[in-house]
């Protein structure tokens, strides 16, 4: 079976700056992922290559067998680590750009959870709090049928209510045959959601294991491993 | 994909570019109404301070679509492609020359627009500006008789063809403006810090580059062998009229369009390769 993600002998770097050093994964589909690591670890930038935002230094990353273009980004939904949508849009509008561009995008799926987080679909951007934008942005991402999902923080700088509200958006609505990457270092929150965890350090990928690998091997959860892993 | 990035850029950029052309021409009637006010008093008096006022509104309103036409182009790119915005846009199915091409391509359309406005704001003015606005449709319809005629006897094929050549050579124009701006743009943002003032050096950098390129590849013609003794030896008496202004016309065009392939190139390469997303 092709991975859904893929990345072979993959390094990045900005000058002498060395993001990314050799990284090596494959995520079958199904898979809900926590791409684990402190700040500056390299999650970002590993995103921003899926996405083809950034072009690999060496070795390739691959999204269901193909380089990053715009076939891939057909079948990728991806979540930044901020708000990018226009903020002279409305919800409508908003929606109705997603439908133009993507094929896999559920208008109907992304009208009921507007509809449930009661927001007027006529009020701009602009003129709502970064929470509502956020979440709005989070809806218009999880209402694709893609097959991977990248999001990129989507629970740092948030309330617990919100962050509550993101993961079970996510959890809820993501298909069932995609791989779902959720980068963080706010692991306690996300632990219950993954199925698998990649630790990121200083560009390098040191852990790939299922989660409940770590809860038999090691006795604890991922988030009290990873502390132990990364303690200063 | 290309027509609907440029639905939505039209829509993005339109909420810009509209109201000032819809005012600029809302003031171009009110300028030709208090000309014919004006022309109407008998003692001037506090009615010169009110048309005063309202021709600068006029003439202001005008030079602003002007300047916004350009504020848009470039604020459209920085903002679009190269700000938080482009991490949806770059993301989106779509490749790095259909992004290129719809903003080139609603440039354009803004740009014909500023034009159009302009036009337009000027036959408002006297249309409002005269009494009672008659048309003399037998005089109209002898200046189109007369206009056939002459454009028989020129040929109906030289024309549409010049007008063909003058709409590729006004888009290539646009174009190289445009690109001049993205491809600096393009530049100065792929540095991690001071990219607006990167993106100015850059510009001035593209000009004097520019200028630079065009003195030498003229001297460098000059200093081939053989080329003044070609251009010398073109027997230009055997092309008409009609003609040399097509080789005219068609030169300038393939001018700008090496012009604009310069600029091209650069930037589909950076924003393809060396994207620096804030």
């Amino acid at each position: 079976m092709t991975a859904t993600f893929e990345c072979r002998g993959l390094s990045k770097h900005f000058g002498a700056t060395q993001a990314l050093d050799g990284v090596n994964i494959s995520i079958a589909p199904g898979r809900v992922v926590g791409l684990l690591g402190p700040n500056g670890s390299g999650k970002t930038t590993l995103i921003k290559l899926a996405n083809g935002l950034l072009s690999p230094s060496e070795g390739e990353i691959l999204i269901c067998g193909s380089r990053p273009g715009p076939e891939t980004k057909a079948v990728v939904s991806y979540l930044p680590d901020k708000t990018c949508m226009p903020q002279w849009m409305n919800a409508q509008q908003l929606m109705d750009f997603f439908q133009d561009f993507y094929g896999d995008f559920d208008r109907q799926r992304a009208e009921e959870m507007l509809g449930r987080l009661g927001l007027d679909q006529k009020q701009k951007l602009s003129q709502m709090s970064k929470g509502t934008k956020e979440k709005v942005q989070l809806i218009m991402v999880m209402s694709r049928k893609a097959k991977l999902y990248l999001l990129d923080e989507p629970i740092g700088g948030v309330d617990p209510a919100t962050r509550d509200y993101i993961l079970d958006t996510i959890i809820r609505n993501y298909d069932p045959e995609a791989v779902v990457i959720i980068s963080t270092h706010l692991i306690s929150d996300v632990e219950k959601v993954l199925d698998e965890v990649l630790f990121i350090n200083q560009g390098k990928v040191t852990l790939q294991a299922s989660v409940d690998d770590i809860r038999q091997q090691y006795g604890m959860s991922v988030d009290e491993y990873f502390r132990e892993v990364f303690k200063c | 994909m290309l027509g609907k990035l440029i639905k939505h850029e039209l829509r993005g950029s339109g909420r810009t570019m509209l109201p000032f052309i819809l005012v600029s021409l809302f003031f171009s009637v009110m300028a030709g109404l208090s000309i014919r006010g004006l022309e109407r008093q008998q003692d001037y008096g506090w009615f010169t301070v009110v048309f005063g006022i309202v021709i600068f509104l006029f003439v202001a309103g005008l030079m602003a679509v002007c300047i916004m036409s350009i504020v848009v182009v470039i604020n459209r790119f920085r903002q679009n492609l190269l700000g938080d915005e482009g991490y949806l846009m770059f993301t989106l199915p779509v490749s790095v020359d259909e992004h290129i091409w719809s903003k080139l391509i609603v440039s354009f359309i803004w740009f014909a627009a500023t034009f159009l406005t302009c036009m337009l704001a000027m036959v408002l003015m006297l249309v409002c500006n005269v009494d009672q606005f008659e048309v003399n449709w037998t005089e109209v319809g002898y200046v189109f008789s007369e206009l056939g005629r002459a454009l028989k006897n020129f040929g109906i094929l030289h024309i549409v063809g010049y007008c063909l050549e003058l709409l590729v050579m006004a888009f290539g124009s646009a174009g190289v403006t445009c690109l001049t701006f993205y491809c600096a743009m393009a530049i100065g943002y792929s540095f991690s810090n001071r990219k607006v003032l990167m993106s100015i050096l850059a510009f001035i950098g593209i000009d004097i580059l520019f200028t630079v390129l065009q003195s030498s590849v003229v001297m460098l013609l000059n200093n081939i062998p053989g080329v003044e003794r070609f251009m010398e030896n073109l027997d230009l008496s055997r092309v008409s009229a009609a003609g040399s202004v097509h080789i005219v016309l068609l030169g300038w065009i393939l001018y700008l369009v090496v012009y604009a392939a310069v600029l091209y190139i650069p930037t589909r390469l950076l924003l393809k390769k060396k994207l620096n997303l804030p």
